[in-house]
C-alpha cells in the first residue's frame, strides 16, 4: 500500500510514523528543507521537498500509484488543490484537514465536492472532544469511547491511596466475577507499555488503562483513585478555535467557564460570541492574570494554546495554586515525562487526535481506532462479518499473539468484557488492544 | 497655474434629496389642515367659515405643493445615514411650516411666533401651548392641535423604523426573536408603513372607544384618543384629561399613554406569539420596572395623590406624552422629583414618545457596571450584552456621545430660557419638558402646558423641542451640511498665480 501524505508537521509526521510502522510504503511532501531533512532522519519514510499544491511534486511521490493522499498542512487551500489533483491522478481516496468553519459549513459542501475528499478532518474538533471526555471524567489521563458509547476506556495514572494498588490481574478477576465489567488492557510502567497478563501487579504510578462497560465507568474511576465530581468551574487557557468549541459545549452544561487569551482582538470577539463566557485578556503566564481568574474557585484548568512552555509553566502555576485537575496540550512528546513529574494531570495533543481519525480509514476493515500519546499500543474496533474465521469461535480458540488483547465485545448494542470463553458471532463489535506491528495479524484473524 | 478647491460632490447630494421629503412632511401638514377643515364643517358651521377657507386653502395648496415638490426630484441610489437625518429635518420642516401657515392666518394666536411655538410645539409632539383656554378657540383649530402631532407621530414612526436607514445615537431596533423575516414589523418599506400604521390606528381606534364608554363626547373622545397615541399632550380643556373628573377616564388614558410609550416592536411581537423577545427585552423591564416604582413612589410616598393620579401622573411623564389630571404639584417634592426622572428618561425606542430613551439608559447603566467590573478585574472583557446579543462598542460609543449631546443642550435650555415667572423646579421641568417633548410645566404648586414666554425664551423652547424631537444629531448634521452647502458658492480660494 503506497500513501502520500502532504505536510510534515505535528499532524503529518505522526501519521507517516504510524503508518510506516504498519508496513505500508509512506511518501511526505514538505516545503520545508529543514523540516524535509529532520522527518527523513526520524523516521523510515521516503520525504520530497516542495509543494503538495505542485503536479511535479505530486508525480516524485508517485501519484500515479497512490492508494490514498493525505493532505494535512496548516493550508486549508494546499489540502483542497492536493486532493483535486490527486483526483485528477485517480488516487482512489483521499483525506483533507480542513480548520476554517467557512469551508466545514454547509455553504462549502460544493467545494469540498470537488475536491473529492473522502474524509475531512479537524484537528481542533477532535482535540476538543477529547478535552470534553476528560471533562467528564475527572482525574483521567485518557479517556476514549467505542463501540457507539458502550465501551469505555481508562487511562489514569495511579495514586498511592488508589484501592487497585497492590492488586494482581487475577485479584482483580476474582473480585469482578461473575460477570466482569472491565478488564485491565495495557499498564505503562516508566517507559515500557505492556498489554499484562494474570500475575502482573499494579503499582502506584503505573499509567493503567481500564476497558470498561459503560455502566462501569464510575466504578472503575473510584477503583483508580479518580472519584470526583466533575468540574463546575473551569478556565480554559488559549482563546483558539479548541478552545471556541469547548466553551460553546460546556455552556449548555451548567458549567461556568472561563478563557484567557493574549490577543486583544480575538479575547474581545471571543467575549461577544460566547455569552455567558468569561473572557480575560492576558498572558497565560501572568500570574496576575491568573489569579485574576480566582484559580482557588477552578475544579479545572486546561491550557491549550499552541506553545508549550506556556501551557506547562501556566499548568504548573495552577496545580501549585490548588486545582485539582489540569489538562495541558502538548506538541513536542518529549515534554511527556516532565508533565508526568510536574502533576499535570492529562497531556493530549492535536496529533494523536487527527490521526485516529486517519487510520482508522486507512484501515478500511476496522470500525474505530485510538492511539495513545503515551505508550504504542493501539485500541482498535473491528466488526465480525459474515464468513470470517472469527464468527463461532472462542476467543481463545483464535490463536491471536500474546500482545493482543480482546477486551470488549458490543453485541445487540450491549456491551460486555470479553473472557477467554467468549464465543465471537457476526455482526459483533470486537474492542482489541494491540501493539500496531500485530494490527495486521488481529486484522487477519477477525476478518 | 491655480489649483481650485471644490466642494465634495455628496454635500450637494444631501441638498438634493431633500425636496421629497420636505413636500412629504408639507403633505402630511396639508392633510391635517383639511382634516381640521372637515371637522369645523361639522361642528362650527357658519362661526368660523373664514378658518374654514384658509384650512382648506393652505391644506389643499400644502398637498399639491408638497407632491409637485416630490416629482422633482430622482430617487437616490443610496440614502447614507447623514442624507437619512436630513431627510427627516426635512421632512418635519415641511409639516411644520404648513402648520405655522395655517395657525398664523387663523388668527387665533396672537402674534407670528406665538403661531410659530404652537406649530412647533404641535409637529414635534410637545404639547406646550400659548393658550390659557382651548376652549375659546374653534373645533376646527383645537383639532388641527391634534391632528398634528397624530400625523407627525406616525410619519417620526415610519421614518425612523421603516423607512430611513438611520440609526440615531446607538439605539438600533433589533428584531424580534421566534419570528421569521417576513413575519418581522419592519420587513419591506410597504410593510413597514402597513404594519406601522396599522398598530397606530388600532390603539387610537381603542383610546377613541375607552374615552366614550368613559362618557367623553365625540369630539373630545377623538381628539384625547389623538392625543395620547401621539403622545403629543395637546388638550382640548385647560385642565386636560382632568376637567373630565372620571377616573374611567384617567385609567382609559393612563393605559393609552403606557402603550404609547412602549415599543411597537414589542407590541408586534407579542401579537405575533413571539413572547421569547417579549420576555426577553431588557428595555420592556425596564419600562415596567420604572413604571411600577414610580406609581408606588408616587402613590405611597408622595403626599396627596390618589392612586389613579399616581399612575397617570407617572405614565404621563415617562411616556412624554403630557396630559394632565389634577394638580400633582400637590404631591410634594418627591413627587416632583420622581416625575422629573421619568421625563427625563422617557419613552421607549421603536415607540412615537421621546426623551433621552430608555434603550440608552440601558447602555449607559450597563456601561456603569462595567466599568465598575473594569475596576475590579482588570483583565476582563466586558462585553455589554442586551437580549442576548453583544453590542457593537461603536454603537456604545455613539450613546455615550449622545449622552453627552443631550446633557449639554439639557444644561444649555435651562441656562438659556428665562422665564421670570417659573421657579427653580419649575426651570428644571420646563427645560426637560423641552427636551424630552413632554409639554409640562410643573412648579411647587402648580402644573401646566400653558406658558407665557417672551420673544428669547420661545425661540429657545423651539430650538429645543426641536433638538429633542429629532434626537439633536439630525438637526445638526443637516445645519453642518446646509453650511457646507452654501460654502459651495464662495469665491474659490486659488493656490499660486496664472
Amino acid at each position: 500500500m503506497r500513501v502520500i501524505v502532504v505536510g510534515a508537521g505535528e499532524v503529518g509526521s505522526y501519521v507517516a510514523e504510524r503508518l510506516s510502522r504498519q508496513g505500508v510504503d509512506v511518501f511526505v511532501i514538505e516545503r520545508d528543507a529543514k523540516r524535509a531533512a529532520h522527518l527523513a532522519e526520524t523516521i523510515d519514510v521516503e520525504v520530497i521537498t516542495g509543494s503538495g499544491t505542485h503536479p511535479t511534486t505530486l508525480a516524485e511521490a508517485g501519484i500515479d500509484a497512490a492508494d490514498l493522499l493525505v493532505a494535512v498542512t496548516k493550508s486549508d487551500e494546499v489540502n483542497l488543490v492536493a486532493s483535486i489533483l490527486a483526483k485528477q491522478a485517480d488516487v482512489p481516496r483521499t483525506v483533507v484537514r480542513i480548520e476554517a468553519p467557512e469551508l466545514r459549513g454547509h455553504d462549502a459542501a460544493g467545494l469540498r465536492r470537488a475536491s473529492g475528499a473522502d474524509l475531512v478532518i479537524d484537528p481542533d474538533e477532535e482535540t476538543a472532544q477529547e478535552v470534553l471526555s476528560l471533562i467528564e471524567m475527572p482525574g483521567a489521563a485518557e479517556v476514549a469511547k467505542l463501540g457507539n458509547g458502550e465501551v469505555f476506556v481508562i487511562g489514569a495514572r495511579i495514586p498511592d491511596h488508589a484501592p487497585i494498588v497492590g492488586k494482581s490481574l487475577i485479584e482483580l478477576g476474582v473480585e469482578n466475577e461473575p460477570d466482569w465489567d472491565y478488564i485491565v488492557s495495557s499498564i505503562k510502567r516508566g517507559s515500557e507499555t505492556i498489554i499484562p497478563r494474570g500475575d502482573y501487579v499494579i503499582e502506584p504510578n503505573d499509567l493503567v488503562r481500564i476497558v470498561c462497560v459503560r455502566s462501569a465507568r464510575r466504578k472503575v474511576a473510584k477503583l483508580v483513585g479518580l472519584a470526583r465530581d466533575v468540574p463546575r468551574e473551569i478556565l480554559l487557557l488559549g482563546g483558539g478555535r479548541t478552545a471556541r468549541l469547548i466553551a460553546e459545549k460546556l455552556r449548555g452544561t451548567g458549567a461556568r467557564v472561563q478563557i484567557i487569551e493574549r490577543d486583544p482582538d480575538r479575547a474581545r470577539l471571543i467575549a461577544e460570541k460566547l455569552d455567558g463566557v468569561r473572557v480575560l485578556q492576558g498572558d497565560i503566564t501572568d500570574s496576575d492574570v491568573l489569579d485574576e481568574a480566582d484559580l482557588p474557585r477552578i475544579e479545572l484548568v486546561a491550557a491549550l494554546t499552541g506553545e508549550d512552555d506556556a501551557n506547562i509553566l501556566a499548568s504548573v502555576y495552577a496545580k501549585s495554586a490548588g486545582v485539582p485537575e489540569t489538562i495541558a496540550v502538548v506538541h513536542r512528546l518529549n515534554f511527556l515525562d516532565l508533565l508526568d513529574q510536574v502533576g499535570v494531570d492529562a497531556a493530549l495533543s492535536p496529533r494523536t487526535a487527527t490521526a485516529n481519525g486517519v487510520l482508522r480509514f486507512v484501515r478500511g476493515d476496522v470500525a474505530q481506532v485510538t492511539t495513545f500519546l503515551q505508550g504504542e499500543v493501539e485500541l482498535l474496533e473491528f466488526e465480525i462479518h459474515s464468513g470470517s474465521r472469527a464468527d463461532g469461535s472462542s476467543i481463545c480458540d483464535l490463536g491471536l499473539p500474546r500482545d493482543v488483547l480482546i477486551a470488549a465485545v458490543v453485541r445487540d448494542g450491549r456491551a460486555q468484557i470479553a473472557r477467554g470463553r467468549t464465543e465471537l458471532r457476526k455482526g459483533d463489535h470486537v474492542i482489541v488492544m494491540a501493539e500496531p506491528e500485530s494490527v495486521d495479524t488481529v486484522a487477519k484473524t477477525l476478518d | 497655474m491655480a489649483v481650485t478647491r471644490t466642494a465634495p460632490a455628496v454635500r450637494a447630494g444631501t441638498i438634493h434629496v431633500l425636496p421629497k421629503p420636505f413636500g412629504i412632511g408639507a403633505t402630511i401638514g396639508g392633510v391635517a389642515a383639511l382634516a381640521a377643515a372637515f371637522v369645523g364643517l361639522l361642528l362650527d358651521r357658519n362661526e368660523a367659515l373664514q378658518e374654514m377657507m384658509i384650512l382648506v386653502v393652505v391644506g389643499a395648496g400644502a398637498v399639491v405643493g408638497g407632491r409637485t415638490l416630490g416629482r422633482f426630484q430622482e430617487r437616490p441610489k443610496r440614502i447614507s445615514p447623514p442624507m437619512a437625518m436630513s431627510m427627516l429635518v426635512a421632512g418635519w420642516s415641511g409639516a411644520a411650516l404648513v402648520a405655522l401657515i395655517a395657525f398664523a392666518l387663523s388668527g387665533e394666536f396672537e402674534s407670528i411666533p406665538s403661531a410659530f411655538f404652537e406649530a412647533v410645539s404641535a409637529t414635534t409632539t410637545t404639547g406646550f401651548t400659548t393658550i390659557v383656554d382651548p376652549q375659546e378657540l374653534t373645533h376646527a383649530m383645537r383639532f388641527l392641535r391634534v391632528m398634528l402631532p397624530w400625523l407627525c407621530g406616525l410619519g417620526v414612526l415610519i421614518a425612523g423604523m421603516g423607512v430611513l436607514p438611520v440609526a440615531i445615537a446607538g439605539i438600533e431596533l433589533s428584531p424580534s426573536r421566534g419570528l421569521r423575516r417576513s413575519e418581522q414589523l419592519v420587513t419591506s418599506t410597504r410593510g413597514a408603513v402597513r404594519n406601522i400604521f396599522g398598530m397606530y390606528l388600532l390603539l387610537t381606534a381603542t383610546l377613541l372607544l375607552g374615552f366614550l364608554l368613559g362618557g367623553m363626547g365625540p369630539f373630545d373622545a377623538l381628539s384625547y384618543a389623538l392625543s395620547t397615541a401621539s403622545t403629543g399632550g395637546m388638550a382640548n380643556h385647560a385642565a386636560s384629561i382632568g376637567h373630565f373628573d372620571s377616573a374611567f377616564i384617567d385609567w382609559v388614558a393612563t393605559i393609552g399613554m403606557v402603550a404609547a410609550g412602549g415599543s411597537l416592536v414589542i407590541v408586534w411581537a407579542a401579537l405575533r406569539g413571539a413572547w421569547d423577545s417579549v420576555l426577553h427585552s431588557t428595555e420592556l423591564r425596564l419600562y415596567g420596572c420604572l413604571l411600577l416604582i414610580g406609581f408606588l413612589g408616587v402613590w405611597l410616598i408622595g403626599d396627596n395623590l390618589t392612586a389613579t393620579e399616581a399612575a397617570f401622573s407617572v405614565s404621563s411623564m415617562l411616556s412624554t406624552t403630557g396630559l394632565r389630571s389634577g394638580n400633582w404639584a400637590a404631591g410634594g417634592s418627591f413627587t416632583q422629583a420622581i416625575l422629573l426622572i421619568g421625563a427625563g428618561i422617557g419613552a421607549m425606542t421603536g415607540s412615537v414618545g421621546s426623551g433621552f430613551r430608555l434603550a440608552r439608559v440601558v447602555r449607559v447603566a450597563l456601561e456603569v457596571r462595567r466599568s465598575l467590573r473594569g475596576l475590579l478585574y482588570p483583565h476582563r472583557i466586558g462585553v455589554i450584552r442586551i437580549d442576548g446579543e453583544a453590542t457593537p462598542e461603536q454603537s456604545l460609543e455613539r450613546t455615550y456621545g449622545y449622552l453627552w449631546a443631550h446633557l449639554i443642550t439639557l444644561t444649555s435650555i435651562a441656562v438659556l430660557v428665562n422665564v421670570s415667572s417659573l421657579d427653580l423646579m419649575g426651570t428644571l421641568t420646563f427645560s426637560l419638558s423641552l427636551i424630552s417633548n413632554v409639554g409640562i410645566v410643573l412648579t411647587d404648586e402648580n402644573i401646566a402646558a400653558a406658558v407665557v414666554l417672551d420673544r428669547w425664551s420661545q425661540t429657545v423652547a423651539i430650538v429645543a423641542m426641536v433638538l429633542g424631537r429629532l434626537s439633536i444629531y439630525p438637526v445638526l448634521v443637516t445645519i453642518a451640511g446646509f453650511a457646507r452647502w452654501l460654502g459651495r458658492f464662495r469665491p474659490h480660494r486659488s493656490i499660486g498665480g496664472s
